[in-house]
């Protein structure tokens, strides 16, 4: 039985994306990533000179900071952070800057549902805004479940009353074709594999393998998206106009 | 002309003024000097070579299960058989025998730490400058206690970077007498990537009595040229002093046209940098020159009507001389 969404959507739709970047002038790199009322903006600066204890003469470190939109960071945000450190890690070519540092910053400024992976998809376009090196980049979905039936990009109220709640990040997939054998590893094509999941609640095992179909499928719809708005910001004009 | 965004500077412009710029901007993007559309890539693009076994990889690629794979966003480079792509936009990258221009930040044991706008703060290390007398003698304890002497916090100093190590940090010298201690003047921030390495980064405008260095890093300096100051160049003659002429941080005192000039100039720099035009000597002064020819007040140069002004000009220069190009 498919409940009727509360603002109107069906199952599989997701919300309007808008993307915008550089609108930080200080940080090295910034984008702004809107999933219709769920908005956040990430800041990256970097890689910068870092002292003393915490830099690692091999590799570039990854620090990232989350900032709620009302009150202090607590052990929430402290989890959102490592999980985005865990992820961030995997796409960034961190062996290129040794002893150095790279802070992500992100600024939560309305959180209507999926504050996670709108953060996650902002601050993987402001590392590419940043001219900071990356294996390849990422797309994020989240979907809830109730019921058997999966529904994707919810908004706050549905978060709070399904059963299970998923958060799915993909690569993004490259723009050409490669040739039907693909990238493998151990015999899975590397474009279908799942970089993180962050899963709550009450799942059952064939929900959870039907939540990571469709998040794949709007995983590339999001890919997509992002690789159409960073071609527009490579040509498109860039001054910045006060009307 | 690279498509960049101007961070920092805002302009008012009326809706006839932003047509005019988004025909000069069309008008540039067709004009040949620019880069194909085809030359653009995102990161995990492939980039098409014929044969990857012989194709030098540089910075920016990486190699997946015998494709070529951009790790940058931007425009791929090709020199003979090597393969870059150029990002957009990034931090200064140091070269060996870049001129700079830097801010000290720390003195610290033999050596001073310097601001360039690059990744980590690089090292000037007290074996790397010109000692005051001017002789060649090994470092004694003496000048260790005395670095605050020669350059302290804040200070601005021009320098050549020395060498790049492999841990990605930095180290300059100033053995020269042109490099030092600069005063008298103004620094520029621009984008480091506007800025071209050349033969020559010191120059000298006759015509306004003004120096200019620019620095690889993005930081400009132009200051009273220094033979049109009061002070006495025979002096240093006299005290044996082969640093620069003057290694006091007092400032002289400069006569309004020339301090006007300076103005001038920086603001030129700030506009061709807000539309993303290369920054060199020929582009300074000719973007000086027309605001003179114009009649632009100073203070007007940072306004909308100049900055599509300039746009303008270029756009007819380029579409004009194509084929002399």
């Amino acid at each position: 039985m498919v409940h009727d969404r509360p603002d109107g959507r069906n199952p599989n739709q997701l919300r309007p994306l808008v993307c915008a970047r550089g609108l930080l002038h200080r940080a090295d790199g910034s984008a702004r990533w809107s999933q219709d009322n769920t908005i956040v903006i990430a800041a990256v600066y970097g890689p910068k000179a870092i002292s003393g204890r915490r830099e690692n003469p091999a590799r570039a470190v990854l620090e990232v900071i989350w900032k709620p939109k009302m009150g202090m960071a607590g052990p929430s945000e402290r989890e959102a952070e490592f999980i985005l450190k865990r992820t961030l890690e995997y796409i960034v070519l961190t062996a290129m800057h040794p002893n150095t540092a790279i802070s992500v910053i992100i600024q939560v400024v309305s959180d209507d549902g999926g504050a996670l992976s709108c953060a996650m998809n902002a601050a993987c376009s402001a590392l590419v805004d940043a001219g900071i090196p990356l294996k390849g980049l990422i797309a994020v979905t989240c979907a809830v479940d109730k019921d058997g039936v999966i529904y994707l990009d919810p908004i706050n109220k549905e978060e709070k009353e399904f059963h299970g709640h998923a958060c799915l990040v993909f690569p993004g997939k490259p723009m050409s074709s490669f040739a039907p054998a693909g990238l493998a590893l151990d015999s899975e094509p590397i474009e279908r594999g799942i970089v993180t999941s962050v899963t709550k609640g009450i799942l059952s095992a064939e929900d959870y393998l039907n939540c990571l179909e469709r998040s794949r499928a709007a995983s590339v719809k999001i890919a997509e998206f992002a690789r159409s708005s960073l071609e527009k910001a490579q040509r498109g004009v860039e001054l910045v106009v006060a009307s | 002309m690279e498509d960049v965004s101007s961070r920092g500077l805002h302009f008012q412009l009326s809706d006839s003024q932003r047509n005019r710029l988004r025909k000069s901007r069309e008008l540039l993007r067709e004009a040949p000097g620019n880069y194909h559309p085809s030359a653009f890539v995102n990161i995990a693009d492939p980039i098409h070579v014929e044969n990857e076994a012989t194709v030098l990889k540089g910075h920016g690629t990486q190699v997946l299960d015998g494709q070529l794979l951009a790790t940058l966003s931007g425009v791929v480079e090709r020199v003979d058989q090597l393969v870059t792509v150029k990002p957009l936009r990034c931090r200064y990258n140091a070269e060996t025998g870049d001129v700079v221009v830097g801010r000290i930040t720390e003195v610290g044991t033999k050596r001073w730490k310097v601001d360039i706008n690059f990744r980590q703060d690089v090292h000037l290390m007290l074996s790397a400058v010109n000692l005051p007398g001017g002789i060649q003698r090994r470092r004694t304890v003496i000048d260790e206690l005395n670095m605050r002497s020669l350059f302290e916090e804040n200070d601005l100093i021009s320098a050549e970077v020395q060498s790049v190590h492999s841990d990605g940090s930095v180290h300059l010298h100033t053995r020269s007498l042109k490099y030092g201690k600069l005063t008298n003047g103004q620094l520029v921030k621009v984008p480091p990537y506007l800025v071209k390495r050349l033969k020559q980064h010191f120059h000298n405008l006759k015509s306004c009595a003004v120096d200019m260095i620019i620095g690889c890093n993005g930081y400009i300096w132009i200051c009273a040229a220094v033979d049109s100051l009061p002070s006495n160049p025979e002096i240093e003659k006299i005290t044996g002093d082969s640093g620069a002429p003057e290694m006091d941080s007092c400032n002289e005192s400069i006569s309004l046209k020339v301090r006007e000039n300076i103005c001038r100039l920086a603001n030129s720099i700030r506009v061709l940098s807000a539309l993303g035009f290369l920054i060199y000597p020929d582009t300074i002064i000719d973007t000086f020159d027309a605001s003179i020819s114009k009649g632009v007040a100073i203070k007007d140069m940072l306004g909308a009507e100049f900055l599509v002004m300039i746009a303008e000009r270029e756009a007819s220069r380029r579409t004009k001389n194509n084929y002399m190009l």
